[in-house]
Protein backbone atom coordinates (compact mmCIF):
# COMPACT_ATOMS: atom_id res chain seq x y z
CA UNK A 1 0.00 0.00 0.00
CA UNK A 2 1.39 3.42 -1.03
CA UNK A 3 1.44 5.76 1.93
CA UNK A 4 -0.80 8.81 1.41
CA UNK A 5 1.20 12.06 1.46
CA UNK A 6 -0.87 15.21 1.71
CA UNK A 7 1.83 17.53 0.37
CA UNK A 8 2.76 15.39 -2.60
CA UNK A 9 -0.88 15.04 -3.75
CA UNK A 10 -2.63 17.80 -5.70
CA UNK A 11 -4.40 20.05 -3.24
CA UNK A 12 -7.74 18.61 -2.14
CA UNK A 13 -10.41 21.29 -2.22
CA UNK A 14 -13.12 21.36 0.40
CA UNK A 15 -15.82 20.80 -2.23
CA UNK A 16 -18.20 23.27 -0.60
CA UNK A 17 -20.47 25.31 -2.86
CA UNK A 18 -23.07 27.97 -2.29
CA UNK A 19 -26.47 28.51 -3.96
CA UNK A 20 -26.51 30.87 -6.97
CA UNK A 21 -26.38 34.55 -6.01
CA UNK A 22 -26.00 33.53 -2.37
CA UNK A 23 -23.66 36.37 -1.45
CA UNK A 24 -25.77 39.03 -3.19
CA UNK A 25 -28.89 37.79 -1.38
CA UNK A 26 -26.97 37.40 1.85
CA UNK A 27 -26.28 41.13 2.03
CA UNK A 28 -29.94 41.99 1.53
CA UNK A 29 -31.09 39.44 4.11
CA UNK A 30 -28.52 40.62 6.61
CA UNK A 31 -29.39 44.32 6.25
CA UNK A 32 -33.06 43.41 6.72
CA UNK A 33 -32.21 41.42 9.83
CA UNK A 34 -30.07 44.22 11.25
CA UNK A 35 -32.93 46.67 10.74
CA UNK A 36 -35.24 44.37 12.68
CA UNK A 37 -32.81 43.50 15.45
CA UNK A 38 -34.31 44.92 18.68
CA UNK A 39 -30.91 46.04 19.91
CA UNK A 40 -30.37 48.17 16.80
CA UNK A 41 -33.66 50.01 17.05
CA UNK A 42 -33.71 53.13 19.12
CA UNK A 43 -34.68 51.98 22.54
CA UNK A 44 -37.60 53.82 24.06
CA UNK A 45 -36.79 54.41 27.68
CA UNK A 46 -39.82 54.24 29.87
CA UNK A 47 -39.19 55.52 33.34
CA UNK A 48 -40.61 53.18 35.93
CA UNK A 49 -41.12 56.16 38.19
CA UNK A 50 -42.98 58.14 35.51
CA UNK A 51 -45.17 55.22 34.50
CA UNK A 52 -46.26 54.58 38.07
CA UNK A 53 -46.27 58.15 39.22
CA UNK A 54 -50.00 58.17 39.96
CA UNK A 55 -49.82 54.87 41.79
CA UNK A 56 -46.82 56.07 43.80
CA UNK A 57 -48.57 59.27 44.77
CA UNK A 58 -51.68 57.35 45.83
CA UNK A 59 -49.61 54.95 47.91
CA UNK A 60 -47.69 57.85 49.48
CA UNK A 61 -50.95 59.64 50.35
CA UNK A 62 -52.46 56.52 51.92
CA UNK A 63 -49.29 55.93 53.92
CA UNK A 64 -49.21 59.52 55.11
CA UNK A 65 -52.84 59.31 56.20
CA UNK A 66 -52.26 55.97 57.90
CA UNK A 67 -49.29 57.40 59.80
CA UNK A 68 -51.31 60.42 60.85
CA UNK A 69 -54.21 58.41 62.35
CA UNK A 70 -52.61 57.70 65.77
CA UNK A 71 -51.39 61.29 66.12
CA UNK A 72 -54.78 62.79 65.23
CA UNK A 73 -56.64 60.36 67.46
CA UNK A 74 -54.34 61.08 70.38
CA UNK A 75 -54.56 64.84 69.92
CA UNK A 76 -58.36 64.69 69.58
CA UNK A 77 -58.91 62.59 72.68
CA UNK A 78 -56.39 64.70 74.62
CA UNK A 79 -58.13 67.96 73.71
CA UNK A 80 -61.50 66.43 74.76
CA UNK A 81 -60.07 65.44 78.14
CA UNK A 82 -58.55 68.83 78.55
CA UNK A 83 -61.85 70.55 77.91
CA UNK A 84 -63.66 68.53 80.52
CA UNK A 85 -60.87 68.99 83.04
CA UNK A 86 -60.60 72.69 82.35
CA UNK A 87 -64.32 73.22 82.80
CA UNK A 88 -64.35 71.16 85.94
CA UNK A 89 -61.45 73.02 87.51
CA UNK A 90 -62.84 76.32 86.31
CA UNK A 91 -66.17 75.67 87.97
CA UNK A 92 -64.48 74.51 91.15
CA UNK A 93 -61.95 77.30 91.38
CA UNK A 94 -64.04 80.10 89.98
CA UNK A 95 -67.21 79.12 91.91
CA UNK A 96 -67.41 82.56 93.45
CA UNK A 97 -68.74 84.05 90.22
CA UNK A 98 -71.99 85.76 90.80
CA UNK A 99 -75.06 85.53 88.63
CA UNK A 100 -74.27 88.73 86.71
CA UNK A 101 -70.81 87.49 85.77
CA UNK A 102 -72.18 84.15 84.50
CA UNK A 103 -74.85 85.92 82.42
CA UNK A 104 -72.26 88.25 80.91
CA UNK A 105 -70.28 85.21 79.71
CA UNK A 106 -73.23 83.72 77.83
CA UNK A 107 -73.49 84.67 74.18
CA UNK A 108 -76.57 86.71 73.38
CA UNK A 109 -77.51 84.45 70.46
CA UNK A 110 -77.39 81.26 72.49
CA UNK A 111 -80.67 79.50 73.16
CA UNK A 112 -80.42 79.79 76.88
CA UNK A 113 -83.35 81.62 78.42
CA UNK A 114 -82.37 83.50 81.43
CA UNK A 115 -84.96 84.55 83.82
CA UNK A 116 -84.21 87.78 85.43
CA UNK A 117 -85.05 86.59 88.91
CA UNK A 118 -83.88 89.81 90.43
CA UNK A 119 -86.89 91.61 89.03
CA UNK A 120 -89.46 89.14 90.33
CA UNK A 121 -91.04 90.29 93.54
CA UNK A 122 -91.88 87.84 96.28
CA UNK A 123 -95.57 88.63 96.01
CA UNK A 124 -95.56 88.01 92.26
CA UNK A 125 -93.81 84.68 92.78
CA UNK A 126 -96.39 83.59 95.33
CA UNK A 127 -99.17 84.59 92.93
CA UNK A 128 -97.58 82.57 90.10
CA UNK A 129 -97.31 79.48 92.31
CA UNK A 130 -100.84 79.87 93.58
CA UNK A 131 -102.25 80.23 90.05
CA UNK A 132 -100.55 77.08 88.83
CA UNK A 133 -102.55 74.05 90.08
CA UNK A 134 -99.88 71.50 88.98
CA UNK A 135 -97.04 72.99 90.92
CA UNK A 136 -97.69 70.73 93.88
CA UNK A 137 -97.43 67.60 91.78
CA UNK A 138 -94.21 68.83 90.18
CA UNK A 139 -92.64 69.50 93.53
CA UNK A 140 -93.61 66.02 94.84
CA UNK A 141 -92.24 64.30 91.64
CA UNK A 142 -88.89 66.12 91.88
CA UNK B 1 -8.76 47.94 2.16
CA UNK B 2 -8.14 51.64 2.80
CA UNK B 3 -6.39 52.70 5.95
CA UNK B 4 -8.01 50.54 8.62
CA UNK B 5 -8.40 53.27 11.22
CA UNK B 6 -10.13 55.48 8.69
CA UNK B 7 -12.39 52.61 7.69
CA UNK B 8 -13.30 51.82 11.30
CA UNK B 9 -14.11 55.50 11.79
CA UNK B 10 -16.47 55.38 8.80
CA UNK B 11 -18.10 52.27 10.29
CA UNK B 12 -18.75 54.12 13.55
CA UNK B 13 -19.94 57.33 11.94
CA UNK B 14 -23.77 57.17 11.56
CA UNK B 15 -23.58 59.11 8.28
CA UNK B 16 -21.20 56.67 6.58
CA UNK B 17 -22.01 53.54 8.58
CA UNK B 18 -24.35 51.78 6.14
CA UNK B 19 -22.07 52.25 3.16
CA UNK B 20 -19.03 51.18 5.15
CA UNK B 21 -20.78 48.11 6.51
CA UNK B 22 -21.75 47.05 3.00
CA UNK B 23 -18.11 47.33 2.00
CA UNK B 24 -17.15 45.26 5.01
CA UNK B 25 -19.58 42.54 3.97
CA UNK B 26 -18.34 42.55 0.38
CA UNK B 27 -14.78 42.23 1.58
CA UNK B 28 -15.26 39.55 4.21
CA UNK B 29 -18.39 37.55 3.49
CA UNK B 30 -16.69 35.01 1.21
CA UNK B 31 -13.61 34.25 3.34
CA UNK B 32 -15.73 34.20 6.50
CA UNK B 33 -18.30 31.94 4.86
CA UNK B 34 -15.54 29.49 3.88
CA UNK B 35 -14.10 29.63 7.38
CA UNK B 36 -17.46 28.95 9.01
CA UNK B 37 -18.48 26.33 6.44
CA UNK B 38 -15.26 24.41 7.07
CA UNK B 39 -16.22 24.22 10.74
CA UNK B 40 -19.96 23.50 10.54
CA UNK B 41 -19.94 21.66 7.14
CA UNK B 42 -23.61 22.23 6.21
CA UNK B 43 -24.53 25.24 4.06
CA UNK B 44 -27.66 26.08 6.06
CA UNK B 45 -25.74 26.08 9.31
CA UNK B 46 -22.97 28.16 7.75
CA UNK B 47 -25.56 30.67 6.58
CA UNK B 48 -27.00 30.99 10.12
CA UNK B 49 -23.58 31.34 11.69
CA UNK B 50 -22.39 33.87 9.12
CA UNK B 51 -25.45 36.04 9.75
CA UNK B 52 -24.92 35.83 13.51
CA UNK B 53 -21.28 36.74 12.98
CA UNK B 54 -22.06 39.90 11.02
CA UNK B 55 -24.78 40.89 13.48
CA UNK B 56 -22.27 40.54 16.33
CA UNK B 57 -19.66 42.48 14.38
CA UNK B 58 -22.14 45.28 13.74
CA UNK B 59 -23.34 45.39 17.34
CA UNK B 60 -19.83 45.35 18.79
CA UNK B 61 -18.14 47.79 16.44
CA UNK B 62 -18.34 50.49 19.12
CA UNK B 63 -16.36 48.34 21.53
CA UNK B 64 -13.73 47.42 18.93
CA UNK B 65 -10.64 49.19 20.21
CA UNK B 66 -8.41 48.50 17.24
CA UNK B 67 -5.96 46.50 19.37
CA UNK B 68 -6.08 43.74 16.75
CA UNK B 69 -6.75 43.94 13.02
CA UNK B 70 -10.37 44.08 11.93
CA UNK B 71 -9.78 40.89 9.95
CA UNK B 72 -8.47 39.03 13.02
CA UNK B 73 -11.28 40.32 15.21
CA UNK B 74 -13.94 39.19 12.72
CA UNK B 75 -12.38 35.75 12.26
CA UNK B 76 -12.31 35.33 16.02
CA UNK B 77 -16.00 36.19 16.28
CA UNK B 78 -16.83 33.83 13.41
CA UNK B 79 -14.84 30.98 15.00
CA UNK B 80 -16.53 31.45 18.37
CA UNK B 81 -19.95 31.65 16.75
CA UNK B 82 -19.36 28.46 14.75
CA UNK B 83 -18.06 26.46 17.71
CA UNK B 84 -20.85 27.70 19.99
CA UNK B 85 -23.39 26.83 17.30
CA UNK B 86 -22.07 23.26 17.04
CA UNK B 87 -22.03 22.77 20.81
CA UNK B 88 -25.60 24.02 21.12
CA UNK B 89 -26.76 21.86 18.23
CA UNK B 90 -25.15 18.76 19.77
CA UNK B 91 -26.73 19.57 23.12
CA UNK B 92 -30.17 20.00 21.56
CA UNK B 93 -29.82 16.71 19.69
CA UNK B 94 -28.57 14.95 22.83
CA UNK B 95 -25.38 13.73 21.14
CA UNK B 96 -21.68 14.55 21.48
CA UNK B 97 -19.88 17.04 19.23
CA UNK B 98 -17.92 14.17 17.63
CA UNK B 99 -21.14 12.28 16.82
CA UNK B 100 -22.64 15.47 15.40
CA UNK B 101 -19.61 16.01 13.17
CA UNK B 102 -19.67 12.41 11.89
CA UNK B 103 -23.36 12.79 11.14
CA UNK B 104 -22.66 16.02 9.22
CA UNK B 105 -19.97 14.23 7.17
CA UNK B 106 -22.40 11.40 6.35
CA UNK B 107 -24.92 14.01 5.19
CA UNK B 108 -22.40 15.63 2.84
CA UNK B 109 -23.05 13.07 0.08
CA UNK B 110 -26.65 14.21 -0.09
CA UNK B 111 -25.80 17.90 0.32
CA UNK B 112 -26.83 19.97 -2.69
CA UNK B 113 -24.04 22.38 -1.97
CA UNK B 114 -21.23 19.85 -1.72
CA UNK B 115 -19.42 18.93 -4.85
CA UNK B 116 -16.89 16.49 -3.50
CA UNK B 117 -15.66 13.03 -4.32
CA UNK B 118 -14.57 10.08 -2.18
CA UNK B 119 -11.17 11.54 -1.29
CA UNK B 120 -12.75 14.76 -0.08
CA UNK B 121 -15.17 12.86 2.17
CA UNK B 122 -12.29 10.68 3.40
CA UNK B 123 -10.31 13.82 4.21
CA UNK B 124 -13.25 15.21 6.21
CA UNK B 125 -13.49 11.92 8.10
CA UNK B 126 -9.78 12.06 8.85
CA UNK B 127 -10.06 15.66 10.10
CA UNK B 128 -12.93 14.61 12.38
CA UNK B 129 -10.56 12.31 14.27
CA UNK B 130 -8.37 15.28 15.35
CA UNK B 131 -8.76 17.30 18.55
CA UNK B 132 -10.82 20.47 18.08
CA UNK B 133 -7.88 22.88 18.01
CA UNK B 134 -5.87 20.76 15.59
CA UNK B 135 -8.89 20.60 13.30
CA UNK B 136 -9.18 24.36 13.39
CA UNK B 137 -5.50 24.92 12.64
CA UNK B 138 -5.49 22.37 9.84
CA UNK B 139 -8.57 23.82 8.14
CA UNK B 140 -7.30 27.39 8.38
CA UNK B 141 -3.90 26.46 6.97
CA UNK B 142 -4.84 23.84 4.39
CA UNK B 143 -8.23 24.98 3.04
CA UNK B 144 -8.14 28.72 3.76
CA UNK B 145 -4.45 29.33 3.06
CA UNK B 146 -4.05 31.62 6.06
CA UNK B 147 -0.55 32.46 7.22
CA UNK B 148 0.66 31.12 10.56
CA UNK B 149 0.93 34.70 11.82
CA UNK B 150 -2.72 35.33 10.99
CA UNK B 151 -3.86 32.05 12.57
CA UNK B 152 -1.75 32.88 15.60
CA UNK B 153 -3.61 36.18 16.07
CA UNK B 154 -7.00 34.53 15.61
CA UNK B 155 -6.58 31.56 17.93
CA UNK B 156 -4.13 33.20 20.32
CA UNK B 157 -1.43 30.53 20.02
CA UNK B 158 2.23 31.04 19.16
CA UNK B 159 3.39 30.44 15.61
CA UNK B 160 5.74 27.66 16.79
CA UNK B 161 2.92 25.81 18.52
CA UNK B 162 0.73 26.19 15.44
CA UNK B 163 3.41 24.73 13.19
CA UNK B 164 3.75 21.75 15.51
CA UNK B 165 0.00 21.37 15.67
CA UNK B 166 -0.33 21.44 11.88
CA UNK B 167 2.49 18.95 11.49
CA UNK B 168 0.78 16.51 13.90
CA UNK B 169 -2.52 16.99 12.15
CA UNK B 170 -1.02 16.19 8.74
CA UNK B 171 0.65 13.04 10.08
CA UNK B 172 -2.60 11.79 11.63
CA UNK B 173 -4.59 12.52 8.48
CA UNK B 174 -2.06 10.75 6.26
CA UNK B 175 -2.11 7.73 8.53
CA UNK B 176 -5.92 7.69 8.58
CA UNK B 177 -6.24 7.95 4.77
CA UNK B 178 -3.53 5.32 4.19
CA UNK B 179 -5.14 2.73 6.47
CA UNK B 180 -8.81 3.52 5.76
Amino acid sequence: MTPFKLDSEPKIESGFKTPDNYFENFQTALIERLDNEPSNKETKVISIFRKRKTVLFAVAAVLALALMIPAVYQSYSKSKDLDAATIESYLTEEGHLNQDEIISEIEPESNIIILDTKEIETQTLEDMLASNPNIENLVIEN
Amino acid sequence: MQDEKEFIFSLLNPQTQNQAFQRLMQEYQKPLYNHVRNIVLSHDDADDVLQNTFVKVFQNLKSFKGESKLFTWMYRIATNEALTFLNQKAKKSGISSVELQNKAIDNLKADLYFDGNEIQIKLQKAIATLPEKQQLVFKMKYFEDLKYEEISEIVGTSVGALKASYHHAVKKIEAFVTTD
